[in-house]
């Protein structure tokens, strides 16, 4: 019994950031009409950058993440005011299916390039938050990163639902994606949701990878990964609903740790991905992508 | 089992609704075999989801349609296609970089459901591209066939979405907007291409040129709110209190 | 504009069939063309190390070939063509090592096996629209390939040694060169394969598809069987550069299904031309040999390809290609009016100024006109 509960809050930790990387992914993908397949590699720069500023370059730990977070900001930035904004406001460049996957597929490979360029291929893990051995209960245990996740993703998850049902932005930024024209008609502007969400997606990412990082440990390969499972989350909830993505990629967290427990811990991954590409190739209705007759 | 005596197309208290919106409400008519009939109504009305439950790409929540007195309610938009309903939209829809007749002939393979392999010996797109000048010079427009459509006129590009849905030979045509975007002498020729078209088959056509939609149907519709308002020629339309209601938003 | 309903007589008709025409002479040609130009290419290099690199790149082509009618013309987006390609390398080295096959059975076999793979992936997804594809195939790469490396019956991480070359020579140049013009062959082949479909009527199918599936459907394409046809064709031509690959290197290595894999396949057609058969072609081999003939690309291929990738879709999404054919774009219809002039012009002379010859040249398309398209029908999307 213990040994399922230790699982289980192994599970939702990674499924909690599963879940919140799927849900961001959604609502950006409602507003814009692209995948961002680059989160991961966000949340590697956050972890990898921290622990590299901290332990190589000797920054104070605060001084470090702080750093840390303001690059992430940055790279967000500047891709959005230069690529994204040159392919869709100025409406340069590819479009259509293609437009959805490749832009963020290359800032993914050039992030994961330039990672490993500043970094090398070392693994990190960035300074506990929460330093301190894991917290026990009788046979259970739970890191104290893990809870920190836990509650990241609990108050991020809460944030953002806020924001979509209560807030004017909110309801509009689930607008945009309906009709851009029609939401510019209406005076929204789709291009500076597209940039906040964007931002805040990356900031958050890097967050997660900070806190986590001590859990599990980073190296510059590690981002897409991360960026795939969110997809699918967020493709469990045809790439629309944010709540169904959380859902989504909580169950897939606390797959992978009840297969790594029960079944295998080396093969857990393949039979992960091997479950969830079995899934879609059967019943691709479960996607929810929208009826379509034969 | 297509019953000669039956209406060519029809449909029989289709509904539909989204997230609690009614969009078409409980709506029944029927399309003669040949002749131009108008559809009319506000922007909101159901026109065009009115469309889309006809031509099947939305399926009804409740209700039946039939082609030739044959229920194909449960017919995807493909199938319907093939049965012979074409459709154009009020935005248009053509391949980029691609000439008109390529543009036309796609529609009109002899065989839509040819299996690849064969296409590696026989290629449908010589005889398409025949049938697709044609319909082309049928609009008089074959001067621009081998133009890219990215180069054409809206006029032009309408013309060709028009060829496009004729060339197949369908016998029900719905044509949605047609003539918006152009201008008092461009809705002439469109309207006498629309009057050709309707010779031999069955046209409907949703407009808000109420003056240019009344001089070219035989029978009117008009939809308010979801719901079928008025169904009946165009002299009584034209008295009709929703004619004023419709007439009354256009002028004020 | 004219009236409509009147029609006028002796509009020029490119593209028209008349009796007695010939078949689209382009698909055929250009296999042809591929086969007997890559052959002399290979024959000159005599098996030299270049000579290896290009017939790797052929191997690529092979595959990129197929992925123009995927992605390029048809629009479908699917993650799996380096996973195919280990079908076919993999298959290849297994049924020829462990099996006894012999260079054209396993051939064969590994397009059975591709078709029957790619058929069960998509039997029922390609129901569904194009995403659930693309979500699929993402995953794929991520468990085949540690499939693949744990398997001691695969070789895992080193693979399968002793593939057979396709046609053998005296000597390993001579060899190389061989089976190498067999691989050109079936580029070739593979080239023409696809320009033959893009330039049917199921091409033509196929662009409105591309360019909106609900207008596909609403003229009578069945969405699910294009998807399915345009997804298996894909997956088995990528089979068969697997064997080529296989064959030509005489081994099978994991590597050859990794995520990288597939994305130095996604390279090559985004910078040379996702719509251009000859752009496929060149652009494989042109960056099989960049990426392994320079250690600086190698070690910071990373940031190269996100680089070039994005540089690729914002200013030129054609790739390479495109940007060619829009320069030459307005010389070629110079060349080709001129040529229809020069053409029209000896035909006059040899039928002796008859009444019909000179009607048939007034009538010739190009004739005086500027059109950029003037082509006409059946060039669309074949190059």
């Amino acid at each position: 019994m213990s040994e399922f509960l230790n699982l289980l809050a192994a599970g939702l930790t990674s499924g909690g950031i599963y879940g919140i990387f799927g849900a961001c992914l959604a609502v950006w993908f409602r507003v814009c009409n692209v995948l961002n397949l680059a989160v991961g590699d966000f949340a590697m720069l956050g972890a990898v950058g921290t622990a590299w500023l901290t332990q190589t370059a000797g920054l104070p730990f605060g001084a470090g993440i702080a750093v840390a977070l303001a690059g992430v900001g940055l790279v967000a930035w500047l891709f959005d005011r230069v690529v994204l904004h040159l392919a869709f406001d100025r409406g340069a460049g590819a479009h259509g299916i293609v437009s959805v996957f490749f832009y963020t597929f290359g800032l993914s490979l050039l992030l994961e390039g330039a990672a490993r360029a500043m970094f090398g291929t070392d693994v990190f893990g960035a300074p506990a938050i929460w330093p301190g051995p894991a917290l026990a209960v009788a046979d259970f245990h739970v890191q104290r990163a893990g809870l920190l996740v836990i509650a990241l993703a609990i108050v991020s998850g809460l944030l953002l639902w806020a924001y979509l049902r209560f807030t004017v932005s909110g309801r509009a930024a689930s607008a945009c994606g309906e009709s851009v024209l029609g939401s510019r008609i209406v005076g929204i502007d789709s291009a500076k949701f597209r940039r906040r969400i964007f931002i805040v997606t990356a900031l958050l990412a890097a967050l997660f990878g900070i806190v986590e990082s001590p859990i599990t440990g980073y190296t510059y390969a590690s981002g897409p990964t991360l960026s795939l499972i969110g997809v699918v989350a967020a493709g469990f909830a045809a790439f629309r609903q944010p709540g169904r993505a959380v859902a989504a990629g909580l169950a897939i967290g606390v797959a992978e740790a009840m297969l790594g427990g029960y079944v295998s811990t080396s093969y857990s991954d393949v039979l992960l991905y091997a479950i969830l590409f079995c899934i879609i190739i059967v019943r691709p209705e479960v996607l929810g992508l929208g009826p379509e007759p034969a | 089992m297509a019953d000669p005596e039956a209406a060519v197309l029809a449909c029989d208290g289709v509904t539909k609704s989204y997230g609690g919106v009614l969009a078409v409400d409980a709506v029944t008519l029927a399309v003669p075999r040949t002749g131009l009939f108008g559809l009319c109504g506000f922007n909101g009305a159901g026109k065009s989801t009115l469309f889309n439950l006809l031509a099947g790409s939305v399926s009804a929540d409740s209700g039946s349609v039939r082609i030739d007195g044959r229920d194909v309610t449960g017919w995807s938009a493909m199938r319907r296609a093939r049965a012979g309903v074409a459709r154009t939209w009020q935005t248009v829809r053509l391949a980029h970089g691609r000439t008109a007749v390529d543009n036309v002939a796609a529609a009109c393979l002899r065989d839509p459901g040819q299996w690849m392999p064969a296409a590696l010996w026989r290629s449908q797109a010589a005889p398409a591209r025949e049938r697709a000048w044609a319909a082309l010079e049928r609009l008089g427009i074959a001067h621009l066939g081998a133009r890219t459509v990215d180069g054409l006129t809206l006029e032009a590009q309408r013309l060709t979405e028009l060829a496009r849905a004729i060339v197949s030979e369908p016998r029900v045509l719905l044509a949605d907007e047609p003539a918006s975007g152009l201008s008092a002498t461009q809705r002439t020729v469109l309207a006498d291409a629309l009057t050709v078209v309707s010779a031999d088959r069955a046209l409907v056509v949703v407009e808000h040129d109420l003056d240019m939609l009344t001089s070219i149907s035989g029978h009117m519709w008009a939809m308010v709110e979801g719901r079928l308002a008025y169904s009946g020629d165009v002299v009584s339309f034209r008295a009709s209190p929703v004619y004023a209601g419709l007439r009354g938003i256009e002028q004020g | 504009m004219n009236r409509p309903g009147v029609s006028r007589p002796g509009v020029s008709r490119p593209g028209v069939s008349r009796p007695g025409a010939k078949r689209d002479p382009v698909p055929l040609g250009a296999a042809a063309g591929i086969t007997v130009a890559g052959g002399l290419v290979l024959a000159a290099m005599n098996g030299s190390y270049l000579g290896l690199t290009v017939t790797t790149g052929v191997a690529y082509a092979v595959v990129t070939v197929g992925m123009v009618l995927q992605l390029g013309y048809s629009r479908q987006l699917a993650f799996s063509q380096s996973v195919f390609m280990g079908v076919g390398a993999y298959g290849t080295g297994v049924l020829e090592t462990r099996y006894g096959f012999g260079s054209l059975e396993s051939l064969l076999a590994v397009i059975a096996l591709a078709a029957a793979a790619s058929l069960l992936i998509g039997a029922v997804i390609t129901r569904a629209p194009g995403l659930a594809l693309a979500l699929a195939t993402l995953l794929l790469p991520l468990f085949i390939y540690q499939l693949a490396t744990d398997s001691g019956w695969l070789g895992s991480f080193s693979g399968i040694n002793g593939v057979l070359p396709f046609w053998s020579g005296p000597d390993y140049e001579a060899t190389l060169v061989r089976s190498g013009i067999v691989s050109v062959l079936l580029l070739g082949l593979a080239a023409g394969v696809v320009l033959r479909v893009m330039r049917s009527g199921i091409g033509l199918q196929l662009m409105a598809m591309a360019e909106d599936e609900r207008l596909g459907e609403s003229i009578g394409v069945s969405l699910r069987q294009r998807r399915l046809e345009v997804f298996v064709l894909g997956s088995v031509l990528a089979a068969v550069g697997g064997a080529v690959l296989a064959s030509t290197q005489g081994l099978v290595t994991p590597d050859v299904l990794s995520e990288s894999a597939e994305i130095t396949l996604l390279l090559m057609v985004f910078v040379a031309g996702r719509k251009s058969v000859a752009g496929a072609i060149s652009g494989a081999v042109v960056i099989e040999y960049l990426t392994t003939s320079t250690s600086f690309i190698s070690t910071n291929l990373g940031i190269i390809e996100g680089i070039v990738l994005l540089l690729i879709l914002l200013i030129e999404p054609d790739g390479v290609a495109g940007a060619v054919d829009r320069l030459l774009g307005h010389r070629t219809d110079q060349w080709a009016a001129s040529l229809r002039a020069w053409s029209a012009a000896r035909l006059q002379a040899r039928a002796h100024s008859t009444p019909e010859s000179a009607e048939r040249e007034l009538a010739a398309p190009g004739h005086g006109t500027r059109d950029v398209e003037a082509r006409g029908g059946g060039d669309g999307g074949g190059s």
